[in-house]
């Protein structure tokens, strides 16, 4: 129906053309010509604006025939209407058309809406699983966090346990030394002590042993020692004072060789005093006794203690009475006390009587005595001699009794060494 | 809304009960009628031109106002006869006007529906994009955390 209405226009169009006469077309019918012939536009007009379209081409039918017609104000009339009758369709066609894509729009909108609305639910729903899952690494890699932590603290635990180990054993070792210096030290102090206190009582024993010396009689003394004794002395106290407890020592030490040397001297002088004090006091001691005996005389002379017995033998006669051998006897103990005594007994006659007898008499008198005295006390032939002297060697006068009695004797004689 | 239905449907129906009526009697129709029907034109303008909002159909508002010019200058003339047909081109214009106005408006509707669309149909695809990474993650996640 369309396209045979579409032909008839065109028919009629192209009819106007070969009838209208020789008579320009007016522009309005110009473009009435171009709108109603546009077959796409037409059919546009047509669908969305039937009976405007139909009024439109009524108009156009209507301009063609005034045009063939020769009536120009007419033509010019139909086909402004026409146009805008046309143009009236086509503006509803093009409404329509914008409707159909604000309707499809809408329905665009309305999907994509729908499909926002899934999609965010379904976003909604992963982010709800990731981030359940995220939950659950998160939990799993706490859990293995944790495990590692547990590791790194076992490690370190074991790390602060051996450190504690090697700090104990660091300390302990510490101590170790420590007690070890500090017994080192209390040794050192100990063997400083012990060095003082044996150049204490070295210096001690010298200095006693100069006190003693000046006490004493330093004249005695070897002068040069004691002196050099006295200032190894102060030496060695300087010494010590300053803690050189060996060259202290040393010095303590020669203070008292010194010392020792000066003193050998003195002692080697006291010993020879002491010798002769006792060598007199024997002496002494032998006279005492001697003189004790009764009956006797007795004197020291420079070569010893002599014993003068008188009264001994008969006249003329070499035998010693018995009743004067208790002499004899207590000077044979005399004799064995004193042992180291060299003994010698002496016969003298008065001048009576023949010098040469006398002699003979006075010899064997002072031998009649020496054998009594052996035999008494056994002693040693070594020690004793006899000797007669006759009427030599008088110590009174002969010319009278009583000298001549006092000649007449026998000496004992114990002899010094 | 009103107004759309008023422009689309009810004034296209009486213009074209009018075309479609042919010119009546010139002769019956006094110039106080002539009168009222321009004044009717005027407002009609008035109103076409609060319509025309992207002022889209200036131009052809300003046709009808020639064309009144030119009706009130036959009037003035006693051209009764010529100022009928003019008439029926304004009322035409009137249709035209407001039939382009409406698809002015349709299409301006359109465009604002189809870029609502598109932005819309972007967003569906972001949502799209954001829910497959979401779900790439989801999967990504599962198969390292089970």
């Amino acid at each position: 129906m369309k396209k045979l209405l579409i032909s008839m226009l065109a028919l009629l169009a192209v009819s106007a053309l070969c009838f209208c006469g020789p008579g320009p077309r007016p522009s309005e019918l110009v473009k009435a010509d171009r709108m109603v012939l546009n077959k796409s536009n037409a059919a546009l007009a047509a669908k969305a604006a039937p009976q405007m379209f139909k009024l439109s081409q009524r108009y156009y039918k209507l301009a063609e025939e005034a045009f063939d017609d020769g009536e120009q104000d007419d033509c010019i009339y139909y086909s402004t209407m026409s146009a805008i009758i046309f143009s009236t369709a086509m503006e509803q066609a093009k409404r329509l058309a914008a409707e159909d894509r604000n309707a499809k729009a809408k329905q665009r909108l309305a999907a994509a809406e729908k499909v926002t609305v899934n999609q965010e639910a379904r976003r909604a729903d992963a982010e709800k699983r990731a981030g359940r899952m995220e939950e659950i690494i998160a939990l799993k890699s706490k859990l293995n966090a944790e495990k590692t932590k547990s590791k790194r603290d076992k490690a370190r635990v074991a790390a602060e346990l051996k450190k504690a180990q090697a700090d104990a054993k660091a300390k302990l070792e510490a101590e170790q030394k420590a007690a070890a210096e500090r017994l080192a030290a209390e040794q050192a102090r100990a063997e400083e002590l012990k060095k003082e206190k044996e150049v204490q009582e070295v210096l001690a024993k010298a200095s006693s042993k100069i006190q003693m010396a000046e006490a004493l009689d330093a004249n005695k003394y070897d002068p040069a020692n004691l002196g050099g004794a006295k200032t190894f002395v102060e030496q060695s106290k300087k010494a010590l004072g300053e803690k050189r407890f060996a060259n202290a020592l040393d010095l303590a030490k020669m203070a008292v060789t010194k010392i020792d040397l000066a003193t050998a001297k003195a002692q080697e002088e006291y010993k020879k005093s002491k010798k002769e004090t006792e060598l007199l006091q024997e002496r002494e001691n032998l006279f005492k006794e001697a003189n004790g005996i009764g009956g006797i005389e007795v004197k020291t002379e420079k070569r010893g203690v002599v014993l003068t017995l008188r009264d001994m033998f008969a006249p003329g006669k070499a035998l010693v009475l018995p009743e004067r051998t208790y002499m004899l006897d207590k000077i044979a103990g005399l004799a064995k006390k004193y042992s180291d005594y060299p003994l010698v007994v002496e016969g003298y006659t008065d001048s009576r009587g023949h010098e040469t007898s006398n002699l003979a008499l006075s010899q064997s008198r002072a031998q009649s005595v020496l054998d009594y005295l052996v035999q008494q006390e056994k002693l040693g032939f070594n020690r004793v001699k006899a000797s007669g002297y006759g009427e030599s060697r008088p110590v009174a006068d002969n010319s009278r009794a009583k000298g001549r009695a006092q000649n007449r004797r026998v000496e004992i004689i114990f002899l010094f060494r | 809304m009103r107004i759309r239905i008023f422009c689309s449907v009810f004034l296209p129906a009486l213009g074209l009960l009018a075309l479609l009526a042919g010119p009546s009697g010139a002769a019956d129709k006094d110039a106080k009628y002539f009168q009222q029907q321009f004044n009717r034109f005027s407002k009609v303008i008035a109103d076409l031109k609060e319509a025309d909002v992207t002022e889209g159909a200036a131009s052809d508002i300003e046709m009808i106002r020639t064309w009144i010019g030119q009706a009130q200058a036959f009037l003035a003339n006693d051209r009764i006869d010529d100022i009928e047909p003019i008439m029926k081109k304004i009322e035409a214009q009137a249709q035209y006007i407001r039939a382009k106005i409406n698809r002015l408006a349709a299409e301006s509707e359109a465009e604002e529906a189809e870029a609502l669309a598109s932005n819309a149909e972007e967003l569906a695809n972001k949502a799209t994009k954001a829910a497959d990474a979401a779900e790439e993650k989801m999967k990504a996640l599962e198969a390292k955390g089970l």
